[in-house]
């Protein structure tokens, strides 16, 4: 079997200019938009509404609230990052690392607040005593929109804080 | 202290002069390595070369002195306040070398200058006119990581003002032999990849671009395959065993990393054998060494830059992020411009003359297996791509990367089958049919066996795009078949042909055929281990998961009826009237699970407070376990709560249990139940492939070993007295570790079984907790009476060791603690008990010397018999063929001899 150099480089290039072009188009359906929750609010909700969103930030200190509900757990909690803020709201258990000023990740929709407020009321009312800190809840407290999420992330338990690098600061008496 | 009040540690300074030595020496070693080969001066080549194993010497140390400091609980250093404490065990405080950034890229460095050690050792008079080139290449790399260290990332920096009490620790989601050994595993994948990048820069480099290099890296790439292996299955047995959501795999940025070089190593695995038997691929497989590790550079990007977003990513530094990019181009400008100046010389030899042929399978192989790093790649760089083209940060989820890496991985399956059936050029019809017939008729046999027992494997999936749609659990299990009779035949035939050729018993000509032949048996036995782990994948799209809270826990029937059982009816279709939903039922076993919430248990020690749900398992109203999911608080971490999975482990399924709530008050659980059918052969696939990687590794001098030398009736008789007092040393050996169970005390209150909490059984074992640290020391080192396990009095949670608790506590009263107190301690129990009390026997000879019988005696044993056996499958030597048997043979000329014969006869 001979091929010529310039037929092995057009095949080449039309497998991957083709499959990569497939790729991108397939990809168009399964896109979920990651946002910053402070980004998030700067851009604005409209170009997010009835798509898929991931929103990452840091839970609010004495904002989670739960509650059992028909037998499911249904949890609702402020997201924020530089000082702008997001609720959330979620149905079934959570990460470990789930806690006060943990790092979050919440996947699901844009929702009016205002649908989701019966949940909060529910929340709050089926609450342990020393969970209802901070009830009632108001839906749109923070914003018009609440995520409706369907699964949490948490930071993963690393200790590899890369942030601030380690300056040579030995004494060498 | 230093005389104005700032922290010294003379760890941390002996430290950073060792990196500083080594740095500077790493330096001359790339000047010394370049400029020998290029000017052809032995003398500073052999410098280049002693100035490596120097290196080594000095990263060793470097790396010892913060050993030292973790055990010592030197927290004047800050990267052992940030990662240990003095409350983990030593264990935890070793490994926590490699638990943080600084400390994990001295690791690196330690692993290259080990491997490098061996590697340049080995090879360097071989490759006299290269191995200069191959030390600076593996010297840039150590400079650079050296760099981070010394100017950025200091593993020995210390505080400048009063360092802490005690350190930070390790979270207790980390704490786990699981996530211990993971890093190391891949930290050791990633840095094997080296060296045939290494040996490939230094053959551009030379001009020396025959196969000599590849048989040196080929060895590497095969250690870099199988850690990195490891290291992936680790990290899914982690996540799968400590998180509590029920999967092991997430097609996570950092999963991801360490899964694309693990494609291209494994493609050059492959091709260097085309390399080998046709001369073909040569810039190809220059590529594909120089790929694989800039993959690894980039994966370790890609994961502490911050330019993947990820709650599982690693940290966000972008003066690192910068370090590393530089690097990166470094790396791809000086490669590819030497295989550019070097094209002339590369060009091949021989063309590919049939498509069914075993070169074109591997080529395949290798394009798909390019195209999975490739797109698992660029999915994972999706949101960075994006955000740089439009501004808008977009991802794209696990079902994404199923629907590509699927059909891949099922043509990769496929060509694991059909590639060893092939023969090398051209295979011709008749040797088509001969080699394809009996696997193909066993996956057609499959497929229609799945049809009648189990038609939900022709359930439609969409793979590529949603509009296509073919039943690919179906087409997995028959391309298990096909790949399992392909092996069989494979091994079924080279048994009978060495049978016929040797004349020994069948179970001796595969030993004697795996010894010989290990390269390509131990393949065989790779390729199995994979399509093992894909019948175990294939059970992911049968798995089922509810959420359920009980608001009590309470007695129910026999068969697991009762107010507290859970479980789901049958969803029945309302237009069929068919059931909808095997809910709890396994798809494959066919089992009916109920499960009861039987008690919840409330206990606490020292570091956690558990909650901990009994819950009974029945399958088909009978009962076939009771496990104990738990919830941990450590009291110590924040309120860090960890999920304690219980899982009850069955060939067809596991059934996995998470408590994800739970009221003590009120008694109400939550909890959540997965059905996830077929993973266990995940897990035992791996097995399979890292024992095929293993026989793949056996060096050739065991081989020697065991080859048979001519001996005398006296030297026969000597072996079989040796295998006599073998077999008695190990019966000795391990009779004398055997302890006899005492009988349990009637009023023990003990744990009951399987719940895991170590000490926290409340009651007892609450009483009499040590105050010291060296009444801890004590109780550690005293075995409770009871015969529970041989638990230590600390850790036993009885009456017995309850009441010896205090009596240790009032034995330091007396004496007034510290060494003399500890020293009277153990003087009076082992007045009362014998030395059987102590945990650690006085004198290591008694309880070392039966360990020692056991394993010397296991590997002489296995010396012989494997003597023995290789003995009676070599042929007699007759006049013909001594001359023929006098002459070593290599494997890729047996493997080749012996296609070209099976040409001829067919």
């Amino acid at each position: 079997m001979k091929n010529g150099t310039l037929a092995k480089v057009g095949l080449t290039a039309a497998v991957v200019i083709g499959g990569g072009g497939f790729l991108i188009l397939s990809s168009k359906s399964h896109a979920q938009h990651y946002e910053m929750v402070d980004k998030l609010i700067a851009k604005g909700f409209d170009g997010f509404k009835e798509k898929q969103l991931k929103v990452h930030g840091f839970v609010e200190a004495g904002s989670i609230h739960t509650a059992t509900v028909n037998q499911e757990t249904r949890r609702t909690f402020v997201l924020q990052m530089n000082g702008k803020k997001i609720r959330v709201y979620v149905t079934g258990p959570v990460p470990d690392t789930f806690k006060d000023a943990s790092e979050v990740v919440a996947s699901g929709r844009l929702v009016d607040a205002g649908k989701l407020q019966p949940v909060a009321d529910q929340i709050c009312s089926n609450a342990k005593p020393e969970d209802k800190v901070g009830c009632p809840v108001r839906s749109d407290a923070e914003q018009g929109q609440v995520v409706e999420a369907t699964e949490l992330m948490a930071k993963c338990p690393s200790k590899y804080e890369g942030a601030t690098s380690n300056k040579v600061d030995t004494n060498f008496k | 202290m230093n005389d104005q009040g700032v922290p010294f540690s003379p760890i941390a300074v002996v430290g950073t002069v060792s990196l500083l030595a080594a740095y500077a020496l790493a330096a001359w070693c790339v000047a010394a390595g370049i400029a020998g080969n290029a000017r052809k001066n032995r003398r500073l080549v052999s410098s280049s070369v002693y100035g490596l194993y120097g290196f080594g010497a000095l990263i060793g140390l470097a790396s010892a002195l913060i050993i030292y400091a973790f055990v010592t609980h030197d927290f004047s250093i800050k990267y052992v306040a940030m990662t240990s404490k003095t409350s983990m065990s030593t264990w935890y405080k070793v490994t926590a070398f490699w638990g943080g950034l600084d400390g994990s890229l001295l690791f690196w460095s330690l692993v290259l200058a080990i491997f490098s050690t061996i590697a340049i050792a080995v090879n360097h008079r071989r490759h006299r006119d290269m191995i200069g080139f191959v030390v600076a290449t593996i010297m840039v790399v150590q400079v650079f990581f050296l760099s981070l260290l010394i100017f950025n990332k200091n593993p020995f920096a210390t505080y400048l003002t009063m360092p802490p009490a005690d350190g930070r620790g390790l979270n207790p989601l980390l704490q786990n032999y699981w996530m211990v050994i993971h890093p190391p595993s891949l930290y050791t994948g990633f840095v094997a990849a080296t060296i045939p990048f290494a040996f490939g820069i230094g053959a551009l480099a030379s001009g020396r671009l025959d196969d000599m290099w590849l048989g040196s890296v080929r060895v590497w790439m095969l250690i870099c395959f199988g850690f990195l292996s490891l290291g992936l299955i680790l990290g899914g047995r982690w996540a799968y065993e400590e998180l509590g959501w029920g999967g092991y795999w997430a097609w996570d940025p950092v999963e991801n990393a360490g899964f694309m070089p693990w494609f291209t190593a494994t493609a050059f695995l492959h091709s260097a054998l085309i390399q080998e038997q046709r001369g073909m691929m040569k810039t190809w497989n220059l590529c594909l060494v120089t790929i694989t590790f800039f993959l690894t550079i980039f994966g370790t990007f890609m994961t502490r830059s911050g330019a993947v977003q990820s709650v599982h990513a690693f940290g966000e530094d972008n003066e690192l992020a910068l370090d590393f990019i530089v690097f990166m181009a470094v790396i791809l400008v000086v490669a590819i411009g030497l295989i550019v100046y070097r094209s002339n010389k590369l060009s091949k030899k021989t063309e590919f003359e049939s498509f069914i042929s075993r070169e074109f399978a591997f080529l395949l192989n290798n394009w798909i297996l390019l195209a999975c790093a490739f797109f698992v790649l660029f999915a994972t760089m999706f949101p960075t791509i994006s955000e740089a083209l439009d501004g808008s940060r977009v991802s794209v989820g696990p079902e994404f990367f199923n629907k590509w890496m699927t059909p891949f991985g099922l043509t990769l399956l496929f060509l694991a089958g059909a590639a060893p059936l092939l023969a090398w050029r051209k295979t011709t019809v008749e040797r088509l049919w001969n080699q394809f017939a009996f696997p193909t008729c066993l996956m057609a046999g499959t497929v229609v066996l799945l049809l009648i027992f189990f038609p939900q494997t022709k359930e439609l999936s969409s793979i590529f795009a949603e509009q296509v749609e073919l039943p690919i659990s179906l087409i997995n299990f028959g391309l298990i078949a096909f790949v399992f009779g392909s092996i069989a035949q494979e091994f079924w035939r080279g048994m009978m042909v060495r049978t016929r050729q040797t004349g020994s018993d069948p179970i001796t000509s595969l030993l004697g055929l795996m010894l010989i032949k290990r390269r390509k048996y131990g393949g065989y036995l790779v390729h199995l281990g994979v399509a093992i782990m894909f019948f175990g994948f294939a059970g992911k799209a049968y798995d089922q998961m509810i959420d359920r809270t009980v608001d009590k826990p309470g007695i129910v029937t026999a068969d697991g009826k009762g107010a507290s059982s859970f479980s789901l009816p049958f969803e029945k279709d309302p237009d069929t009237g068919k059931i909808k939903t095997h809910n709890f039922v396994g798809p494959f076993s066919k089992s009916t699970y109920t499960f009861t919430y039987e008690r919840l248990i409330h206990t606490s020690d020292d570091h956690k407070d558990a909650i901990t749900a009994q819950i009974g398992v029945y399958d088909g109203g009978e009962r076939i376990a009771t496990r104990y999911p738990a919830r941990w608080d450590y009291h110590s971490e924040e309120g860090q709560q960890t999920t304690e999975v219980a899982i009850r482990v069955r060939v067809a399924e596991d059934v996995y249990l998470v408590l994800t709530g739970a009221n003590l008050d009120t008694q109400q659980a939550n909890f959540r139940v997965f059905i996830n059918p077929l993973i266990l052969w995940v897990w035992l696939g791996f097995l399979m492939l890292a024992l095929g990687t293993l026989v793949c590794l056996i060096p050739q001098f065991v081989v020697d070993l065991v080859s048979p030398r001519p001996r005398t009736p006296l030297g026969r008789a000597a072996d079989v007295v040796v295998t006599i007092l073998i077999a008695c040393g190990l019966v000795f050996g391990f009779a004398s570790q055997a302890h006899a169970a005492a009988p349990k005390p009637a009023t023990g209150e003990h744990v009951p079984e399987g719940m895991g909490m170590g000490n926290a059984g409340g009651g007892y074992a609450a009483q009499n907790r040590p105050t010291t640290p060296v009444a801890e020391k004590a109780m550690k080192e005293l075995i409770c009476p009871c015969g529970c396990a041989r638990q230590d009095i600390f850790h036993c949670d009885c009456e017995s060791a309850a009441r010896l608790r205090g009596k240790v506590l009032a034995i330091l009263d007396q004496s007034g603690g510290g060494d003399e107190g500890y020293k009277a301690v153990i003087d009076a129990f082992v007045a009362d008990y014998g030395e059987k009390v102590l945990a650690t026997p006085k004198s290591s000879f008694p309880w070392l010397l039966p360990t020692f019988a056991a394993v010397i005696g296991l590997g002489a044993l296995v010396f012989f018999a494997g003597r023995h056996w290789v003995k009676r499958g070599v042929a007699k030597p007759t006049p013909e063929n001594a001359a023929a048997a006098a002459q070593p043979v290599e494997d890729r000329y047996v493997d080749k001899l012996d296609d070209e014969l099976a040409d001829i006869n067919e």
